[in-house]
């Protein structure tokens, strides 16, 4: 009966203990609206500061309050945001490893950005979900309407018409890649449009011209196909052409294609890098292939982020234009173009080819509409103007 | 009175179109040769109106024809510069002479500074029969692609020249020349008889 009267005296004293802690674990502690605010700033430097139930207790708790009522007890005179106070949303929260990310929608899946020639001017490529993302720095990465030269590889442009006499109306005339041989004896053309202009294997002919320059004569035919070239070229000491532009020509005697064309080898990337980190500047000139009174001066300028500039003149007119360089190719900019381009559509697009301490060129192509002239479509090889010596052609 | 008008536009016309054609033209020594005589035929260029700068360098290939059983070829000779050898014209591909039958052809290509005047001379000898007209004929020759005529300065620009061939008349000693030659025979032998006599 002791025994009995002893346990019943226990259990009535630890009941108020055990219902103490009960009600501690079944509702959040009663807090004041201070202590609420201050609670929630720990838990927003620290997540790991109060049990989640007292967090969302606090927050309903000033969430039903009016801001007025917050006024006194925020030391923020705004007024507390779920986002303000969730550690998850800040900008320390890629630091946690509690918080699921930071990002609130869902990125756009990975792709080549679909921006036609007029839109952005220097579309920017910086991966915004990165936990990098606040020291990304935007990198150019221009649009380029003819595809562009990979560093240290074969590459060119070229006008494609219809018919044999390689010259047509802008508007009748397509734009392509063109490669050649470096011995000479075949090109290739890849036109916008698509498809594939091979030539047939050809036989050369090099003679020299006063500038130093070379000549060259190709020709072949297999069959009734037919495929010539006629053009300026640099040639290495081995006879490999480094250098070429103007006239190409293929097909048979009743359909023929031809056009003008600009070509050499892309710049290496290692080349590139030694100009962008001279902060190197280049000057090109010389005249265009389709219309040949035309001259073409351009000046590149490397280094952090490499530009270029140029004009193009004529007896009958002249216009400006300027834009981004990007490895080795160049592109205009819409802002950048003289008041009298006018329209859309307008570009300039180009490649810088050949290395320092040889032949350099830009192989280039222009599409722009003059007030007063209408379209113009040209290609060419501009040649580097080196202090001191004379202009190649 | 009517046709005049409409007649005086198209002889305009005409002649506007002609002084802007390029040419490429034979021009021989003599209109009429004896058989076995020698006579040259210059190849002339007037490249005026040839697109480019100007004065150009002009380039192309050419191929000349002719009967062998009447015209005996003797060479080409390129014509060398006024001011020097970097006026000279040069050949891209060397005279080829071919023979097909009774045709013969002589083909090269060449590289010419200056808009007009002379590519080179041709030399042949006549072979015919008296009363032959010895045809020389001349066309493009790589005409694949219509023409293979560019001017150099300062890029390569096509153009097609009109092409002229040219004829010669194998013609008999004229009458005067027998009567001279008579005479002097004639003149030989009474010497020669007198001495004689003598």
């Amino acid at each position: 009966m002791q025994k009995l009267l002893a346990l019943a005296a226990v259990a009535l004293l630890t009941l108020p203990l055990l219902t103490t802690s009960g009600v501690a674990h079944a509702d959040p502690v009663a807090r004041s609206n201070s202590d609420c605010a201050e609670l929630l700033e720990r838990w927003a430097g620290d997540p790991k500061a109060a049990p989640k139930r007292d967090i969302d207790a606090c927050k309903d708790q000033l969430a039903a309050m009016s801001p007025t009522d917050l006024a006194p007890v925020v030391a923020d005179p705004a007024p507390a945001t779920l986002a303000d106070t969730d550690p998850c949303a800040g900008p320390n929260a890629g630091d946690s490893v509690l918080c699921w990310g930071p990002w609130a929608a869902l990125a756009p899946a990975a792709a080549a950005p679909l921006v036609a020639l007029n839109l952005p001017e220097s579309p920017i490529d910086c991966d915004v979900i990165s936990e990098l993302a606040a020291q990304c720095v935007p990198k150019l990465e221009p649009v380029l309407p003819i595809e562009g030269c990979a560093p240290g590889t074969p590459c060119g442009f070229a006008t494609i018409v219809s018919g044999p006499t390689s010259t047509g109306d802008p508007e009748n005339t397509e734009f392509g890649l063109f490669n050649l041989a470096p011995d000479g004896t075949t090109f290739n053309v890849s036109p916008e449009s698509g498809g594939e202009i091979n030539a047939v294997p050809m036989t050369t002919t090099v003679t020299p011209r006063p500038d130093g320059d070379g000549n060259l004569r190709a020709t072949g035919t297999q069959g009734d196909v037919g495929s010539r070239l006629i053009a300026r070229v640099q040639q290495d000491e081995d006879g490999d052409v480094l250098l070429a532009a103007d006239i190409w020509t293929h097909g048979t005697r009743n359909n023929a294609q031809s056009g003008y064309f600009a070509w050499g080898t892309a710049t290496s990337a290692v080349g590139l890098n030694a100009l962008n980190a001279g902060n190197v500047t280049l000057n090109f000139s010389g005249p265009m292939s389709v219309n040949n009174a035309t001259t073409g001066n351009m000046t590149l300028k490397f280094g952090g982020s490499p530009t270029w500039s140029g004009t193009w003149t004529n007896p009958a007119y002249s216009f400006g234009a300027g834009g981004v360089v990007s490895g080795a190719n160049l592109i205009s900019q819409p802002t950048k173009f003289t008041d009298n381009v006018v329209g859309t559509g307008n570009f300039v697009q180009g490649a810088l080819v050949g290395e320092a301490g040889g032949p350099r060129g830009i192989a280039h192509i222009i599409d722009v509409t003059l007030a007063g002239q209408g379209r113009i479509k040209d290609v060419g090889l501009l040649r580097e103007v080196v202090p001191g010596l004379p202009i190649g052609p | 009175m009517n046709l005049c008008k409409p007649a005086a536009a198209l002889l305009l016309i005409v002649a506007g179109a002609t002084a802007q054609a390029a040419s490429l033209t034979l021009v021989p020594s003599a209109a009429t040769v004896a058989p076995g005589g020698a006579f040259t035929v210059d190849l002339v260029l007037d490249a005026t109106s040839a697109p480019g700068m100007h004065p150009g360098t002009f380039s192309g290939q050419i191929l000349l024809d002719f009967n062998n059983t009447q015209l005996s070829y003797g060479g080409f000779v390129a014509a060398l510069g006024a001011s020097g050898a970097s006026d000279d014209v040069t050949f891209y591909l060397p005279p080829a002479l071919a023979t097909i039958g009774i045709s013969q052809t002589v083909s090269f290509g060449f590289v010419k500074p200056g808009d007009v005047g002379m590519v080179g001379t041709f030399s042949f000898t006549a072979l015919g029969a008296p009363g032959t007209l010895a045809k020389l004929g001349l066309v493009d020759g790589d005409d694949f692609f219509e023409s293979s005529f560019v001017n150099k300065d300062p890029t390569d620009q096509r153009f097609t020249p009109l092409i002229t061939g040219a004829q010669v008349s194998i013609v008999p000693l004229p009458a005067g020349l027998w009567l001279l030659g008579t005479a002097v025979g004639a003149l030989a032998l009474r010497r020669r008889f007198r001495t004689t006599a003598t």
